[in-house]
């Protein structure tokens, strides 16, 4: 493997130093506005990706006796975790997106870093000790300890799909511009691939969201983006204020980049941009999962800490590229779509729009073999995320929806098998029309609605049925869509779907973001409705709540209360 | 008579001429509900078949089994001279009856028939299967007498007494003694004697050279097998002197050569039940290594010796505890045998699983005074110790039922690592010996204590991924050609291990009490959790595994290679093996898929 | 485990001890970070001019330094949880199920 890839690397490096006499000498595509082919960023890109897709292969270690095979599952250690983590939640969508902001308007995409960040040490602190005491780790299996499990699966699977469909947007979306600037593809058909791609891999085996697949994407990850900042900082002598002079002086925006923006125009946003960014972290389908993977407490607790580390820093890595894509790509005309007389707007114009930003440096910076390489990392970043998104919504169709409530736990699980990969392919094939739909919006603000959807359903009946003893099914039921239909709804009605997407004149909802108003409906939600339900059973669930409550302080005790 | 159907095994294994000659010699027999057909410890003078009805296996210590129509029993009875459990008609039953002397020339004259009858599990045994009929056959008449197990050569003078004839055989525990007298040497059987003192009605002081014979057939020491068969069929001999360097240095019996086919699974039981010490039992222990061997040679399937050899382990560990535990411990306590051991999927002897649980206190002295024998025994039979130390030596795995009862909530609280395996190995439990009442009030308790575990069983489950099961498809073999891809599989990694552990998942999951991997899959098909199709695969898949670990544990055994036995070189292999292996990797990557899935295991 | 242990061990004093030290810790910790990350959001939502502000003359504003500054303390709150949650409250906890098993 490493002889090929330097096989692969020399010739590459031959293929850039004649290419680029080509692209020199390359006709003008005038009006079609596609660059030719970089075809040593493709190859890079290409052999990239099929290098970190096809890297779950490990070498076996010599097993003897039994212990060994039970050690090897849970020798993860609290760091090697931590990467994890911070490999399934530094999506590319993260990665693309918020560079993408920092070069379109500076300091507001310093707000999206903080509130992805800050939602961990919360989860930390309120729910992840509880829920690896009770032993559970999704939403549907932690309110269904003594909750109705029927009705908690429907609104479990829902709320999962609606964020799952969300999410998917912005990774979609950052895919298919991905794919459409570096092969010079219609967007239509780049979407249409990387669906494809993703069915496939879920669909028919293969990619799997694993513990290694994720750290080995975290460390390249981790690695690609060092790397690009530090040559933008060796640029200015490691002076972050010489970048930010520079940037400062290039930008159209000038001074404003060094300070609050457009982006959160009003109040009410800023707040409750926050409050989704903070709380949706919790409601994330596929996050609980990663308190488990490692066999103690003390590691888990550990892994939440390295990964805030891992993620801090990243965060920070992106601020950097951001910054580093203003001084580096806004003087050059070669990354812009040119207008009349070679003019062009230098936020709107870039070729691919401002979420290509950090693709474009890492072109600027080192060349198509860095180019390849950065978007070979995050376009197979983004399948992997997509894989475990689609994974997660298509077994909330198989299991929660299927197997527990239509099928009432009597369906063979290869009929349960069966289901799940025919919701991939459906997930699939939304997520490619979706994705097509919502082409020209930032994929951070899109994660940043998944954000406010999960905040608003997911994480209030979470957090509700753990900590409030008088929550009852109904309540949760009611509270939770509650707060999942006014998110939704607001989300459509505001200028982002109603306007931008959608076409209508006037926004009917004025602010960007739900949460602030969605959130406290689903609490009251849950409150009220819980207060009123004064049947038997809601009853019985309130007295089973002391059960669960010593299980989910100490561990001690049954997994399920008696109540169904 | 017509309705005797010879399509049945073992009786499909005759010519046409034979099956003629058995169905000329048939009898009905009609018993009555309740009837005890064979009582255990008589012979019987028939093989009976049943033609309508069923018949109840009556054995103290296990569940019967009921035979029905088809079923032949018993050949021990037949042959041994003493049934080993009794046969009790359940309703009105009527059966074919085969007179024992067509049975026996039946097993002189046809191999295959002999193997298949004696290895008394023909309703289970597709031996002679495929290709290797005619190898393992072969194997077995192209042994050297001297690898027989035969008969040591007991002489006796001429001039002692019948009776003293009679108790030299006895206390020598052979059944025929060379007889010197003067110069030549004859030959006496125990049924000599008996002819001669009950029908000539010779007085028991009588010199024993009366009643011996003296023109002694016999094979040397350095024959083959099938020699010596021909020799006994052209004399009409059951029994053949053995000679070497014109000595007489013992005897080979038709049943010693039929014990090479049928692997002593007769024998051994016989061995280790009038074992008098735990030196007796030492030898069994050997035996039952040897047997494995003899039978994998013959063909007999792998699922096939595994039941066998577990039977035959447990019988050994019975006799073990019988002999080392103190009355208060054996009165208390539940030997249990765990993993492979347990689920009866051991063959090779591998390491040693055991564990006592006691239904009531003993004095301490008594249970620290049972460890010790025990264990020491197992050395001595130079069993390989348990390298977790799950062994009724450590105290964890000796002791109360309420005791072991909060061990199991301990290691379902911390869930690490060594919890899960000390779980997985409890849960394959059998016990061998006292109440299993006790072994079934622990698997209770295990089970309510996992009830609701999402978190710990998807940890449980996710171990299945803990290694890469290969595709050995279009693409890899091209690799491997070039040698770039694997060139060697390791049987439990890629294929047991997943297989085995996944069902016991499972098994956990849905309190299945079974043991066995094939048996808790047959469960798992009855509650709907697997697809009956699909269980069919997985035991076949699991049973080309073992087949495979098999074969290249005895070669391991033999080249002395012990570490690497898992592996499998691909280029040791057929391409019809090699079909047959990726078919069986492709059931069980579906397998880990539906586990995946089941247990969200995406993310671990 | 049947109803009257659980009322039992919601009665004991470890139990309780257990319960209040950490609920006080994790709420505290908690509060702190609200406090941070929403006084830095309401900072961006109404007094931009502030965040505005230049540091030691040059173009980096009192809002970037301000948001790193809460990427940084996020960081350190949860080592400090990680910390204390490593060693007194599993001992705690490790008490309460000795005394339980």
């Amino acid at each position: 493997m490493p002889r090929l890839l330097i096989l692969a690397i020399a010739t590459l490096v031959a293929l850039d130093a004649s290419s680029s006499n080509v692209l020199a000498a390359g006709p003008d595509l005038g009006a079609v506005q596609k660059q030719p082919l970089n075809w040593t960023a493709i190859i890079m890109f290409l052999v990239f990706v099929l290098g970190t897709l096809g890297i779950t292969y490990r070498a076996a270690a010599q097993t003897k006796s039994a212990a060994d095979f039970y050690a090897a599952g849970g020798g993860i250690t609290g760091f090697q975790n931590g990467l994890a983590i911070a490999g399934d939640y530094m999506s590319a969508a993260s990665f693309l997106g918020i560079s993408g902001l920092v070069f379109a308007s500076g300091f507001d995409g310093l707000i999206y870093s903080i509130g992805f960040l800050v939602g961990w040490p919360i989860v930390l602190f309120l729910i992840a000790e509880r829920l690896r005491n009770l032993g559970k780790f999704t939403f549907s299996d932690v309110a269904s300890f003594r909750l109705d499990q029927t009705q908690i699966r429907i609104l479990s699977a829902v709320g999962t799909l609606v964020v799952v469909a969300f999410y998917l947007i912005a990774q979609m979306v950052g895919a298919g511009k991905l794919i459409e600037l570096l092969f010079g593809l219609d967007y239509l058909y780049a979407v249409i691939i990387v669906g494809v791609l993703m069915i496939v891999y879920v669909a028919f085996g293969g990619m799997k969201a694993t513990t290694w697949v994720q750290i080995i994407k975290a460390c390249l990850l981790l690695a690609g983006a060092t790397l690009m900042s530090l040559i933008v900082l060796w640029r200015f002598g490691f002076s972050p204020e010489a970048m930010f002079a520079e940037a400062v002086k290039v930008h159209p925006k000038g001074d404003a980049i060094m300070a609050p923006g457009a982006l959160v125009a009003d109040p009410v946003s800023a707040i409750s941009l926050g409050l989704a960014l903070m709380f949706g972290t919790a409601g994330l389908p596929h996050i609980l999962m990663r308190f488990f993977t490692v066999s103690d407490a003390q590691a888990a607790r550990k892994s939440v800490f390295y990964a805030t580390g891992f993620i801090a820093y990243f965060y920070i890595l992106t601020f950097i590229i951001g910054f580093g894509a203003i001084t580096f790509l806004m003087n050059d005309p070669s990354f812009f779509k040119l207008g009349a007389g070679g003019a062009y707007d230098k936020v709107k114009d870039i070729l691919g729009g401002t979420n290509m930003a950090a693709i474009h440096l890492a072109s600027a910076t080192g060349g198509s073999l860095f180019l390849g390489f950065i978007s070979a990392v995050a376009f197979a970043t983004i399948l992997a995320v997509v894989a475990g998104l689609t994974l997660s919504g298509a077994s909330a169709v198989s299991h929660d929806l299927y197997a527990e409530v239509i099928a009432r736990g009597r369906a063979s699980e290869q009929k349960e098998v069966n289901i799940s990969k025919i919701s991939a392919i459906v997930i699939g094939i939304v997520a490619i029309f979706l994705g097509y739909i919502f082409e020209n919006q930032n994929v951070a603000f899109m994660v940043g609605l998944a954000f406010a959807v999960a905040a608003s359903c997911n994480f209030p009946v979470l957090l509700m049925s753990v900590l409030w003893k008088g929550t009852t099914t109904r309540g949760a039921l009611i509270g939770g869509l509650l707060g999942l239909v006014s998110a939704v709804v607001m989300v459509v009605l505001s200028k982002a779907v109603w306007v931008q997407t959608f076409g209508f004149a006037r926004e009917l909802f004025p602010y960007d973001n739900p949460a602030i108003f969605s959130m406290p409906i689903a609490f009251l939600g849950i409150w009220a409705f819980s207060k009123m339900d004064a049947s038997n059973r809601a009853k019985i669930e309130v007295a089973a709540f002391d059960a669960q409550y010593i299980r989910s302080e100490t561990g001690i005790g049954a997994a399920a209360a008696h109540v169904h | 008579m017509q309705g005797f159907d010879i399509a049945n095994p073992p009786f499909d294994r005759l010519t046409h001429q034979e099956s003629e000659e058995l169905r000329a010699g048939l009898d009905v027999g009609y018993f009555a509900p309740g009837e005890v057909i064979i009582p255990r410890g008589r012979s019987s003078d028939w093989l009976h078949v049943v033609i309508k009805g069923s018949v109840k296996v009556r054995d103290d210590s296990t569940v019967p089994t009921v035979l029905g129509p088809n079923d032949s029993f018993d050949s021990r009875a037949l042959v041994h001279g003493a049934a080993g459990e009794d046969f009790v008609a359940v309703e009105e039953t009527l059966c074919h009856l085969i007179p024992r002397r067509i049975v026996v020339d039946l097993i002189r004259r046809n191999a295959a028939f002999a193997a298949f009858f004696y290895a008394d599990v023909s309703r289970k045994l597709d031996a002679f299967a495929g290709q290797r009929k005619a190898e393992g056959m072969d194997s077995v008449l192209r042994t050297r007498v001297r690898d027989v197990r035969y008969r040591p050569a007991v002489y006796v003078d001429g001039g002692i007494s019948i009776e003293q004839a009679g108790r030299c055989m006895r206390d020598n525990d052979v059944n025929a003694l060379f007889v010197r007298d003067g110069g030549r040497i004859g030959v006496v059987t125990g049924m000599n004697l008996s002819k001669a003192a009950v029908l000539l009605r010779r007085p028991l002081e009588a010199p024993v050279r009366d009643a011996c014979h003296f023109d002694v057939v016999s094979v040397g020491l350095d024959d083959f097998v099938f020699e010596a068969l021909l020799m006994m069929t052209k004399h009409d001999k059951r029994r053949l002197a053995i000679r070497s360097n014109g000595d007489y240095v013992g005897f080979l019996e038709d049943i010693d050569i039929l014990g090479l086919f049928a692997g002593n699974s007769q024998l051994i039981p016989g061995r280790i039940e009038r074992a008098r010490s735990i030196d007796d039992l030492a030898g069994a222990a050997q035996a039952i290594g040897a047997q494995v061997e003899r039978l994998h040679r013959q063909g007999v399937k792998v699922d096939v010796i595994a039941e066998m050899t577990s039977d035959l382990n447990r019988r050994l560990f019975r006799r073990v505890f019988e002999m080392s535990a103190p009355t208060t411990v054996r009165e208390a306590g539940c030997l249990l045998l765990m993993g492979s051991e347990g689920r009866g999927e051991q063959t090779v002897r591998t390491d040693q699983d055991n564990a006592i649980l006691l239904d009531r206190d003993v004095p301490v002295s008594d249970l620290g005074r049972f460890r010790d024998a025990f264990s020491s025994a197992l050395d001595g039979f130079g069993f390989p110790p348990c390298p977790g130390n799950v062994m009724v030596r450590n105290p964890v795995w000796s002791q109360s039922l309420d005791g072991f009862i909060r061990q199991l909530k301990a290691w379902v609280l911390r869930g690490d690592p060594e919890a899960m395996m000390n779980i997985a190995i409890f849960v394959d439990a059998v016990a061998v010996t006292g109440s299993a009442d006790v072994l079934i009030r622990a698997k209770a308790a295990l089970f309510e204590l996992m009830r609701g575990e999402t978190a710990l069983l998807a940890r449980f489950a996710s171990l299945i991924g803990t290694f890469e099961t290969p595709n050995l498809g279009v693409l890899s073999t091209i690799m491997a050609s070039v040698g770039a891809g694997p060139d060697g599989i390791d049987l439990k990694k890629a294929g047991t291990f997943p297989i085995v552990h996944g069902v016991r998942t499972l098994a956990i999951d849905r309190g299945i009490l079974e043991t066995p991997t094939a048996a808790r899959i047959e469960a798992l098909v009855r509650a709907g959790t697997l697809e009956p199709a699909f269980g069919r695969e997985l035991t076949g898949a699991l049973h080309v595994f073992m087949e495979f670990r098999l074969r290249s544990q005895l070669l391991a055994l033999h080249t002395e290679e012990l570490g690497s036995e898992a592996v499998l070189r691909l280029d040791g292999i057929t391409t019809v093996e090699r079909d047959i292996l990726r078919d069986a990797l492709r059931v069980v990557r579906q397998f880990r898929e539906l586990i995946g899935s089941r247990y969200k295991l995406g993310a671990f | 485990m049947a109803a009257q242990d659980y009322n039992q061990l919601l009665r004991s004093p470890q139990f309780q001890e257990l319960v209040r030290q950490r609920t006080r810790f994790a709420w505290t910790l908690s509060i702190v970070m609200l406090v941070i990350y929403f006084g830095f959001i309401l900072l961006v939502a109404f007094a931009k001019p502030l965040l505005a502000t230049k540091i030691g003359g040059g173009v980096t504003s009192l809002g970037i330094i301000l948001g790193l500054g809460v990427i940084v303390s996020a960081f350190v709150l949860t080592g400090i949880y990680v910390q204390r949650a490593n060693s007194r409250f599993d001992e705690l906890t490790r008490h309460l199920t000795r005394e339980i098993l």
